[in-house]
């Protein structure tokens, strides 16, 4: 990829122009430009650049692609195309619809003729299909249909792949299950989603206007509950008995009275039924009052206790939910699951003020249990986490905290076995907000959080199987597995001169996520000090045993970063002549690029300890050189004791000799 | 009490010089007076030794007597009276060689001592210079923070300095 004519192209053959920007095609945060196809210049295409950190539905695109599906914009191709040496983005290349839009906001609606006798038919097709092959599209809206053709022909559904399912309809647009989600909470939904948006873009595209408009989110969710969508929004548009019997079958509140895929075959085929349509939520026969308001629906009362946490609390206490859910909505298992909740209150995790949080979000799981699930400023669908840890980490924020909390205190796994627990239709189910398993590998990681590999990033990347790494270092590349990580570390470190981290939180959370046999090292790091040489020591040694898993050739730039880390390691030798060695040796085995050579050759930890051991023995070695430098300068007078002692000692013997010599002599000459 | 037995012990010190004296006196009187002459010095230096340092009496009788024997070889030379007793000590050659043998034994005492000094204090420069260029090389293997190091790290005190590594 580095052949500079493949810069920029997808797959050598289609070129995405970045110079020629198509604004209103962009999609969400992703955007558009125009694509030369390289081997067909008559085909028309555009290319959807995905923005980092955008978890695009990469589950879905294998199905979508396996086949061509005749009603939506075709996608061509996608994959990692790379701009520059270091830019790498992931790209989806779809034809570009001539047509334009067939729906503009503020213009007038469309009429019944154009609707139900063009679009709606294409759509119901392309629903049909996605449905056969098990997926959704989560993205059909009025402004997502387009013309493939100039002069109104050729419909076309927009593109459903490059953001979460979901995230970019209006909140008008969701079904009661995830229509109070954040948008990237909304989840994959089932297809009954799809032909709830259907019945909504009908809606939107007789009235001219968007479906509810003026009214909050939340307010449309409390009417929709209320009422019921088909009273809410229907009888505000001019619509024929056709039009009404349509939309009172897709837009019934109740997923099983909703019209399936067979109902909508039927209608395609021209055998219209006449369903009744929905009114909102079940009705207890007796109110609840909380914060003197009266409440009948569960799922209502739900909605409001998220708004006023506090006061839900006291009336959970007081038992009141509890005993009107079991008398009034005739609901034992919810019942006795309510009184669980308020047992969350009085021995959760945190404070007070968390633990009623907690408590009550256990509590609207209960009641609102279709719904999307709460906890402070986090609302989700089924499916849903993972999109929303992705966009709090777009878009720092309370979400992102919230989330942190959610899955740090265990109450995401009490509320998920509690949902399990419940049945329906007389068996036990089997999903829930979040998979067991990965809310339980969440709740494991975010335990040890503060430490390199765990915490949220690394529920980030459990949670976004797809999703590339989002870490700084790698200035919005995409990379999307570890063995494209480290050919990216290793570009950009041999740009900057080593001078990266190719450690940060999420660089190690991704590889942990992402490498099999990598979560031990990563736990042997979280204990360790990071002020310790042993953790720099075991940083290198995870790059090293990455390198030789998986990208065995040789890496300069990363032993630059080696190099980088290590020297104030080598510098804490006490050993000029050991230092000044181990720096030599390292700047030639450096030129190897094999980390594990590096670590072999230098084998720094047992350097440092000989050096410790032998800096200890010079230190006291010195001690007694200047210890006996001083007592010999100092030593005169003691010198001078000794001199005496021995210079007397010296005289006697002479004197003793002298004496000895004189009486020989002596009796030599006065007797010989 | 312990001056007491201090003062026993010289006095049984002296108990045998005495009868020595006592008997010379009366058995050999020019002998006594040559000897009592000849070691004056040695007697002087007893009472006035400055130091106290062992074996400076010891050299000082040494070399007077070792002065004072050939005069009495003298005296027994010429007839052990004391007229000629007398007369030696009028010969003032006699009385150099007697008092000779003290002054050697003076100079001796201090100018043995100031030659050994002189030797101690050359070789503690050469053993300072010794260990003043290990330090240097220490410093220059270890840094100056072995300086400071050594400062903070509680002293092991050895009289010995370690071998080298």
């Amino acid at each position: 990829m580095d052949n500079r004519q493949n810069l920029g192209v997808l797959r050598t053959r289609y070129k995405v122009l970045l110079e020629q920007p198509i604004s209103h095609m962009d999609s969400g945060e992703n955007r558009a430009y125009k694509v030369e196809d390289q081997r067909d210049s008559s085909n028309v295409l555009y290319a959807l650049v995905i923005t980092p950190g955008m978890p695009f539905r990469d589950k879905i695109i294998e199905t979508l692609t396996a086949k061509n599906t005749p009603g939506m914009l075709d996608l061509h191709s996608h994959g990692v195309v790379q701009f520059d040496a270091i830019d790498f983005r992931y790209v989806f290349v779809f034809d570009l619809p001539s047509g334009g839009r067939a729906f503009t906001e503020g213009a007038a609606g469309l009429s019944e003729q154009v609707v139900l006798g063009t679009i709606v038919p294409k759509l119901v097709d392309v629903i049909i299909d996605l449905s056969s092959r098990k997926i959704t599209h989560r993205n059909i809206r009025a402004e997502n249909v387009f013309y493939m053709e100039a002069g109104n022909t050729g419909v076309g559904l927009g593109e459903c792949v490059s953001t979460p399912a979901g995230s970019l309809q209006s909140a008008v647009y969701e079904p009661l299950e995830s229509a109070n989600a954040l948008a990237d909470g909304r989840g994959e939904g089932t297809v009954m989603t799809d032909i709830y948006a259907l019945g909504i873009m009908i809606v939107h595209m007789l009235g001219g206007v968007s479906p509810g408009e003026g009214r909050t989110p939340a307010e449309l969710y409390a009417a929709k509950l209320i009422h019921g969508t088909y009273a809410v929004l229907v009888p505000k548009i001019p619509a024929s008995s056709r039009v009404g019997f349509l939309l009172a079958g897709l837009l019934n509140d109740d997923p099983s009275r909703r019209w399936n895929v067979d109902v909508l075959i039927r209608w395609r085929d021209g055998v219209y039924e006449r369903p009744r349509p929905g009114f909102g939520d079940r009705q207890a026969p007796g109110p609840l009052v909380f914060d003197d308001n009266e409440y009948l629906s569960p799922r209502l009362l739900s909605l409001a206790m998220t708004r006023r946490p506090a006061q839900a609390y006291t009336l959970l206490e007081n038992g009141k939910v509890e005993s009107w859910v079991r008398n009034s909505l005739n609901d034992k298992d919810s019942g006795a699951r309510l009184a669980d909740s308020i047992s969350v209150g009085r021995s959760g995790s945190g404070g007070a003020r968390r633990r009623e949080l907690q408590s009550v979000a256990k509590a609207c799981s209960i009641l609102d249990h279709q719904g999307a699930l709460w906890y402070r400023e986090l609302t989700f669908s089924r499916g849903g986490l993972g999109g929303m840890v992705a966009a709090s980490f777009r878009k720092d924020g309370p979400v992102k905290t919230a989330i942190a909390e959610l899955l740090e205190g265990g109450i995401l796994l009490d509320i998920i076995y509690s949902d399990l627990q419940k049945s329906e239709g007389g068996r036990r189910k089997d999903d829930s907000w979040v998979g067991i398993g990965k809310a339980t590998d969440c709740f494991e990681v975010m335990e040890k959080r503060e430490a390199l590999g765990f915490g949220l990033e690394r529920c980030l990347y459990e949670l976004n199987a797809g999703l590339s790494c989002v870490s700084p270092v790698l200035k919005g590349s995409y990379v999307r597995n570890s063995e494209a990580l480290l050919d990216l570390l290793e570009a950009l470190s041999l740009k900057e001169n080593g001078k990266i981290n190719p450690f940060d939180r999420h660089i190690s959370a991704f590889i942990v996520a992402r490498t099999n046999g990598m979560q031990k090292h990563f736990q042997k790091l979280a204990t360790i000090p990071t002020s310790d040489v042993d953790y720099t020591l075991n940083l290198i040694i995870i790059l090293g045993r990455l390198q030789h898993l998986l990208s065995p050739s040789a890496k300069p730039g990363l032993c630059l970063w080696v190099k980088s880390v290590m020297t104030p390691l080598i510098n804490k030798i006490h050993s000029d002549i050991r230092r000044e060695f181990l720096k030599k040796k390292l700047d030639k085995v450096i030129e190897s690029g094999n980390i594990d050579l590096i670590l072999k050759e230098i084998d720094l930890k047992n350097s440092l300890s000989r050096d410790e051991k032998e800096y200890d023995q010079a230190i006291k070695a010195f001690q007694a050189i200047t210890h006996n430098i001083s007592s010999l300068e100092n030593g005169g007078e003691a010198r001078l004791y000794a001199a005496r002692k021995y210079g007397h000692w010296i005289a006697s013997i002479m004197s003793i000799a002298a004496l000895l010599s004189s009486l020989g002599l002596s009796y030599m000459y006065f007797t010989g | 009490m312990p001056a007491d037995a201090q003062n026993g012990n010289a006095s049984k010190g002296y108990a045998p010089l005495l009868i020595f004296i006592g008997l010379g006196s009366v058995f050999v009187p020019p002998f006594i007076i040559i000897l009592s002459v000849g070691m004056i010095p040695s007697i002087i230096a007893k009472f006035a030794n400055p130091t106290r340092v062992r074996g400076t009496i010891a050299s000082m009788v040494a070399l007077n007597l070792a002065g004072v024997i050939p005069v009495m070889g003298f005296l027994w030379q010429r007839g052990a009276s004391i007229d000629n007793a007398l007369m030696l000590l009028s010969d003032v050659y006699m009385w150099l060689m007697m008092y000779g043998g003290a002054g050697i034994a003076g100079f001796l005492l201090w100018g043995v001592p100031a030659v050994v000094q002189s030797f101690y204090d050359v070789q503690a420069r050469q053993y300072i210079k010794r260990l003043e260029k290990r330090r240097s090389k220490m410093i220059e293997e270890w840094g100056g923070q072995i300086i400071e190091d050594a400062k903070v790290q509680p002293v092991v005190t050895k009289n010995k300095t370690p071998k080298n590594k």
